[in-house]
């Protein structure tokens, strides 16, 4: 009777009947979705990862802000990612942890304690699978952390230079449209009477929070030069026409 | 006898070990699904994984209980805080960093649609500009009679914009035409300005809204949301 009871070590049939179970309730839940909801195009494509639930989280946000950029309501996210999302918690931080863990554990005591050698068993393959998982999360997280870490400075960094460069491009556009009109205006109302000769900019024009501004003049053109104050290498040249369309833009420094 | 008692000692552990897991994944997941829905996934994730984080230092530390060694516990105990520290602080940097990016996104949007309002609505009043002066001294239409004739009889309340393209939703409305006076105004219809109270032209409240007068001196701008 003892023979029999230590070779079966879980109940007939029990891990291969949790096996089935587990396969047909993941396989309702995705038809389910694929009946219940039509299939929505996504801007952010599904990220690959099943055992990082922060990152399906990231994707649903940036997808939900593509879809705020597009002028479009944010959707609830769809079943299939918060079964997902569920599953990589249970799978990374719960399952193969506790299995790993439990089991590791066990057979350190039955070593210290007996010293005999454990048979293959359905335990074993659980500690071997999980174990291989829980280690895998575990070596991977720093390595993780320290590279997202340093791509988010890169990122912030050069999101922050590309915006001082729009906000120069932006007055830039107001300069323009300040230099093109002195040429329409009549002389008697400060203006150029045709012609940019004699244009000035304004003192209020001359420095923002961004940059400080100047101008060269010739008859039928103006040529703005912006220096960032943030960047000190980095500049915007370009140049007005009789038209107002602005033309040659150079940027120097970090606008490159 | 004492085979008997082995097996009995070795069913326990199992039972402990699918306790253990059975109770981790149903705690883990009612907090997960008993999480007010949202648009976000992060609320439900972020109680899980509080959830999860106390699931896992309780199993830690009954893992490295009493029998196992000294020496062992405390290495164990240190790569466990090294990789749960770790763990949180990419959880949290990550959340941050999408927020953050979809902050950059709408900013974008806004700088966009700004960009966009501030090129084209002085086109119009520059033409009128252009063709009212062109008169010489001697005036004989002012600049609402200019304007008009040049927007096709546009009067207030017009929306002169040509769209750039189908369903573009840009609307440049006409506030108020004086005749030495004409004031445009252009909003956006779901990007968020400055101020959220700010009640906007169609009736909305706290969308981007730019506006442009033209007098004879010239056009001076107004950024009201």
């Amino acid at each position: 009777m003892s023979q029999k009871t230590e070779s079966s070590e879980f109940a007939p049939a029990f891990l291969w009947q949790v096996c089935v179970l587990s396969i047909i309730a993941l396989s309702v839940m995705i038809s389910s979705e694929r009946v219940l909801f039509k299939h929505t195009p996504h801007y952010v494509e599904d990220p690959r990862t099943v055992l990082f639930p922060w990152v399906i989280a990231g994707m649903h946000t940036l997808e939900n802000g593509l879809n705020a950029f597009a002028g479009k309501p944010a959707r609830f996210p769809e079943a299939v990612v918060q079964a997902r999302v569920l599953a990589a918690v249970l799978i990374g931080f719960v399952v193969c942890p506790g299995a790993f863990l439990l089991e590791w554990r066990r057979r350190r005591l039955n070593r210290d304690g007996a010293g005999g050698r454990s048979q293959l068993r359905g335990s074993s393959l659980l500690y071997g699978f999980s174990g291989v998982i829980a280690l895998f999360v575990a070596a991977s997280i720093i390595p993780i952390s320290v590279i997202s870490e340093t791509s988010r400075q890169h990122v912030r960094q050069g999101l922050a230079v590309q915006d001082n460069r729009d906000l120069i491009i932006n007055d830039i556009h107001f300069l323009a449209l300040n230099i093109y009109q002195y040429r329409l205006l009549p002389r008697d109302l400060g203006g150029g009477n045709g012609s940019y000769r004699g244009y000035r900019l304004p003192e209020e024009m001359s420095r923002t929070n961004d940059a400080t501004y100047s101008v060269s003049v010739t008859d039928h053109a103006v040529t703005i030069h912006a220096q960032s104050l943030l960047y000190p290498t980095a500049s915007v040249e370009v140049k007005v026409d009789t038209t107002r369309r602005l033309a040659w833009w150079k940027f120097a420094g970090e606008f490159q | 006898m004492e085979k008997n008692t082995i097996t009995i000692e070795i069913k326990q552990e199992v039972s402990i070990t699918l306790v253990w897991i059975v109770a981790g994944v149903i705690v883990v997941s009612l907090a997960f699904l008993l999480t007010p829905r949202s648009t976000e996934v992060w609320p439900a994730l972020n109680t899980a994984g509080i959830f999860a984080g106390a699931y896992l230092i309780a199993l830690l530390i009954y893992a490295l209980w009493k029998p196992i060694s000294r020496r062992l516990r405390v290495a164990g105990g240190i790569v466990a805080i090294v990789v749960l520290a770790c763990s949180a602080f990419t959880w949290v940097r990550m959340e941050d960093q999408t927020r953050w990016q979809v902050d950059q996104v709408m900013r974008v949007r806004t700088l966009i649609g700004r960009g966009v309002m501030c090129y084209e609505m002085p086109i119009p009043l520059l033409k009128t500009l252009e063709a009212y002066h062109q008169q010489g001294v001697e005036k004989k239409e002012t600049l609402a009679d200019v304007f008009r004739r040049l927007q096709n009889g546009a009067t207030v309340g017009s929306n002169i914009h040509k769209p750039s393209w189908e369903g573009d939703p840009m609307t440049v409305t006409v506030e108020a035409l004086d005749l030495n006076r004409i004031v445009l105004i252009s909003q956006e219809t779901y990007v968020k300005g400055r101020e959220p109270n700010f009640k906007n032209y169609d009736g909305k409240a706290g969308m981007v809204q730019e506006k442009f007068i033209l007098t004879k001196k010239g056009i001076s701008h107004v950024s009201e949301n």
